[in-house]
Formats: structure tokens, sequence, C-alpha cells
């Protein structure tokens, strides 16, 4: 009878072993370089871009200038934006609790007005080009999109995180 | 029983004197904390007005560029005492120095230093485009300050007010540095013979033209806003450099072939002053057929460049009012950069002589003075002869 009970409970232990792995088990981000990568591509439109990114050295620091939400909540992220200081931006942050998505969302909408308030001082020309902005939530993602062509580049994104 | 009432007493007694004791002890740590709070809030009232209050120096503008004094080294150039100023300082006062060596002459009146500066600073400087730029280069940090602006010769709008200020100060000009609500732009402010005038070298450089050069509150009003409570008034017309283009003109007629004079001559900003009476119906058909030029010039091509409105308004002027209107004028590089100069001069010829075509195909056709092609079918219920009757006309 000893027997069977220790079975049972080695077996009911194993079990509970088995399903907190499960539950433990990290988050999987998609490729953010072909993220980047296919969004960059999606349009022809876009000028000269540079890229910051969670790959970077100083990445925390870089993050900073798009958004103030706490380095420790995110995941990965990526910065493209125009060199010649036009209107253009992509930004995408995967954070690491879906709840922190919100968050996120905020600090780029932070930056989207701030953007706004600096074209309309210096660069009133573009700064029309910035009311197009999307700013959306996907999961865990939250993506930021300046340019002309903004429809097909969301669709890149898209496409890339349903893949996931 | 007696023992027992006692102790009941005794108790009674001792419950009491505990509950108005817990009583005292309650009302006391309430006021007690009562007194932290209120305190508390008085503390975050006296933050929260420190916040408010507006400053000249120590002020963030576009979240990034500090607005920062440069008095010593102002107070160095004019007692000749070096002593207390960094490497840095010194290079700044070494690089200001030479400029104003070059650039002032003996004998000058505190306007023409002003003119000077403004002249050097428009044909010498330029934008450091790294404000826009979403993650700027490092070294763009330099370009709010003299140190980086004088040596880098790249400015943000802080770095061309705080240099501006900082050659008026040492020449003994007194100068602020003012910043818009927003906290998004600054610009200065300079006092010539008692007034105050706004001169913001930021929105010209590059052309030098004047037309953010020694304005009065009520033109720059119509560009910005700023804590007027804070800053002195600037109402004086007297040393804006569209006062040197006052023009005069006694009906509406007149206005477009003044407006196309003055552009030609390189006037942008000028004042019209009527010698007709001016009441109030007056001055908004002024507007109307300023609003009509700007609409014409700012369709007409002319290769590289091009025109617009920058501002209008009528000021009190003498006893009357003058009014003030400034223009935009704008040299672009060619896109053509594939073209050699013969090609571009034939080009712009025939792209010219095109476009004089469209135009009179719209304003000299009599029948169609609205640019719409009308649409038959809905005019009239006329017959299918009836058109073909039209067209047989029409080719005719």
């Amino acid at each position: 009878m000893k027997k069977i009970i220790a079975a049972f409970i080695l077996v009911l232990t194993m079990a509970a072993l088995t399903g907190c792995g499960e539950k433990t088990e990290e988050v999987k981000d998609v490729n953010f370089y072909d993220l980047r990568t296919a969004m960059l591509n999606a349009t022809t439109k876009l000028p000269e871009m540079q890229t910051a990114s969670s790959a970077d050295d100083n990445a925390s620091e870089l993050l900073a200038y798009v958004s103030d939400i706490d380095y420790e909540k995110v995941s990965n992220f990526f910065v493209s934006y125009s060199k010649e200081g036009l209107a253009d931006e992509i930004v995408v942050i995967s954070v690491k609790d879906e709840a922190d998505a919100k968050e996120a969302k905020e600090s780029l909408q932070k930056h989207l007005d701030h953007r706004k308030n600096l074209f309309a001082n210096y660069a009133v020309e573009e700064a029309a080009r910035l009311e197009n902005a999307v700013i959306k939530v996907s999961g865990r993602y939250v993506v930021l999109i300046i340019a002309d062509e903004y429809t097909q580049i969301e669709r890149a994104f898209d496409d890339m995180i349903k893949e996931n | 029983m007696k023992k027992t009432g006692i102790v009941c007493l005794i108790l009674a007694i001792v419950i009491m004197i505990g509950g108005v004791a817990t009583s005292i002890k309650f009302a006391y740590s309430s006021f007690n904390e009562m007194k932290n709070i209120t305190a508390y809030i008085e503390e975050q009232k006296k933050l929260k007005a420190e916040e408010g209050i507006t400053k000249e120096n120590d002020v963030k503008i576009a979240g990034s560029y500090e607005i920062k004094s440069t008095e010593d080294i102002s107070d160095a150039y004019k007692s000749g005492d070096t002593s207390k100023l960094n490497d840095k300082q010194k290079e700044t006062l070494d690089m200001a120095s030479d400029i104003l060596k070059e650039i002032i002459t003996d004998g000058m009146s505190e306007y023409e230093k002003e003119t000077a500066v403004y002249d050097w600073m428009c044909k010498n400087l330029a934008h450091d485009s790294n404000l826009l730029v979403v993650i700027p280069a490092s070294s763009s940090q330099e370009s709010d300050n003299p140190y980086g602006v004088l040596k880098y010769h790249n400015a943000v709008c802080v770095g061309y007010a705080t240099t501006f200020r900082l050659f008026m100060q040492m020449m003994d000009i007194e100068c602020m540095v003012v910043h818009n609500t927003e906290c998004y732009h600054s610009w200065d402010l300079i006092n010539l013979d008692g007034d105050w005038y706004h001169t913001d070298i930021y929105s010209d450089v590059g052309r030098g033209d004047y037309s953010h050069f020694n304005l009065c509150d009520a033109i720059r009003g119509q560009q910005e806003s700023w804590d007027t409570e804070f800053f002195p008034h600037a109402n004086s017309l007297k040393y804006n450099k569209a006062m040197d283009n006052m023009c005069e003109a006694s009906s509406l007629e007149e206005l477009p072939g003044l407006y196309t004079q003055n552009l030609m001559d390189k006037k942008y900003s000028f004042f019209v002053k009527f010698t007709c009476p001016v009441d109030e119906e007056f001055a908004r058909r002024v507007q109307a057929v300023t609003g009509m030029y700007n609409s014409a010039i700012d369709s007409m091509y002319i290769p590289d460049q091009g025109f617009w409105l920058q501002n209008q308004i009528w000021l009190p002027y003498e006893n009357g009012y003058v009014f003030w209107i400034s223009f935009y004028h704008y040299g672009e590089e060619s896109e053509a950069e594939y073209l050699t100069d013969e090609e571009k001069e034939q080009l712009n010829e025939t792209i010219q002589e095109v476009i004089n075509q469209l135009y009179d195909s719209f304003y000299n056709d009599p029948g169609d003075d609205d640019g719409y092609v009308e649409d038959d079918s809905t005019e009239d219920d006329s017959t299918e002869d009836d058109s073909t009757e039209d067209d047989s006309d029409d080719e005719e």
C-alpha cells in the first residue's frame, strides 16, 4: 500500500514539475532583425534610415530617446529614423509582460507629441506628415510608424507577427 | 456584595479614565497629523508655484537644449580679468572677441553694432540638422551654447539666442533670451535707447533679410506666445528694419505694383502708410488685396525660388495706422543635379513658356472662368441630336 501511495505522490510531483516548467518557459520574440528588414523594405518611399536597437551596447540609453518605459520591462526594440531629420520613423518595442504594453504605447504617444511640437516649430512643411502616424498594440508588441506608405509597413509588421 | 460593587465602580472609573485619555490622545495625534498635512500642502503649493515661475536661464528647450547664462564670459571681457573662467569659457571669449574685432568699428551706435552681429551670424552660421533627428549625434549638444556655435558654426535656436546675447552683453547692450510658452523655441529681446525689440536670428539664418529683426510684441505675437508678464514689453517700431522700407500708397489699386517693386528691390519686409483715410472696412480690403497678391505669387513659377506672404498686420503709428507686411523669399537648391547649367537654362525657358500657356488658357478663356468642365447631360434635357450638333459646332 505504502509503495502505491509513494508512486502516486511521485507521479503527482512529476506532473506538477512539468506543468511549472511549461509556465516558466520564456516568451519568444519574432526575430527583430528580420522584422525590421521586412518593415523597412515594405516601401521604397523611406529616406535614408538609421537604426538603433536592443542589440546595441548602450541599448537602454538609445531607447530613452523614444520611450521612458523602464528598460527592465523591455524584451526587444528597434528604432529606425531618418538620418536627415525628416519625420519618417519606425519604432517597435516588445515587452516581457503583455500587461506593460499599455505603458509602452503611452510612452510612444508622448514621443509622438514631442515630435509634433518639434516639427510645428522647426519644419512646418513636415509637420502634416506626423498626423498620419500609427501607434498600435499587438499582444506584447507596440509599434509606431511615421511614413507616407504607413499601411504597407503596418501590413509587413502584422504579417511578421502572425507568422510568429 | 459590597466588595463586588466597589470593584465594579473602580472598573467603571478606570474604563472612563482610559476612554477620556484615548480620546485626548486621538485628538492630539489627529491635530499633529493635520499639522503635518497642512505643512505638506503648503510645501506642495510652494513647489508648484516655483515650477510655474518663468526664468530666463536654466530652462530646457525642446526637452534637450538648455539656456545658460554666459555673463561670466561677458563680465571677463569688460573687466579684462579672465582668472575666474575655465578653459572652455576662455576659448569662447577668445572666439567671440575675435569676431567683434572683425565686425565692430569705433563710433558705431548700439543699433549698428546689433546689425553687424546679426549680419555676421546670419551669414556664417547654419542650422544644426541634428535638432530634428530622433537620436542626435553626440556632438550636437554643443550647438546650444556659444562655445559650440562659434567653434563648429552649427546652432539650434538656443545656440543662436545665447550667442547673440553674449555678443550684446560683451558690448554692454541689455539683452535677454526669451522662450515660448511651450518651451520649444527661443530668441532674443534687446534694449535700444530704452525700448525693447524681439530679434530671432534662427528664423533669418541663411537669408539675413531682417524679417525677424527688432520686432514689436504685436508682430512677434502673431508668430509665438511667451510670458509677457515676465519678459519686458516691446512696443516701439523705431529700430524695426522695415521702417527703412516705409512706402506710401493712396489706393488699393497701387498695392500690387508697390509689392512687386519691393520684392524686385529685395525688400521683403516693409511698412505701407496710406495717404487716404483708413477705417476698419478699408483695412479689411487691404488685407484682401494682399491675400490675392499672395495667391498669385505663390503659384508663380520662378526657377529654384519662390515667395509667400509671411505676415501682415495693422499697427498704430503716429496719429493713425500703418500696414506691416513681410514676404518670405526662399531659394532652393536645384533638384536637377543631372543637368548641365546650359541645359537648365534652356529648360527653364521652356518651362516658363508652357506655364504661361497654361496660365493663359485659364485666365483668357471667356467661356469658362472657374476652371471646371461642365457636365452637359445634367444642364438640360437636350436630345442626342442637339449634342451632336454642339460637337460639330465645336469642331468648326
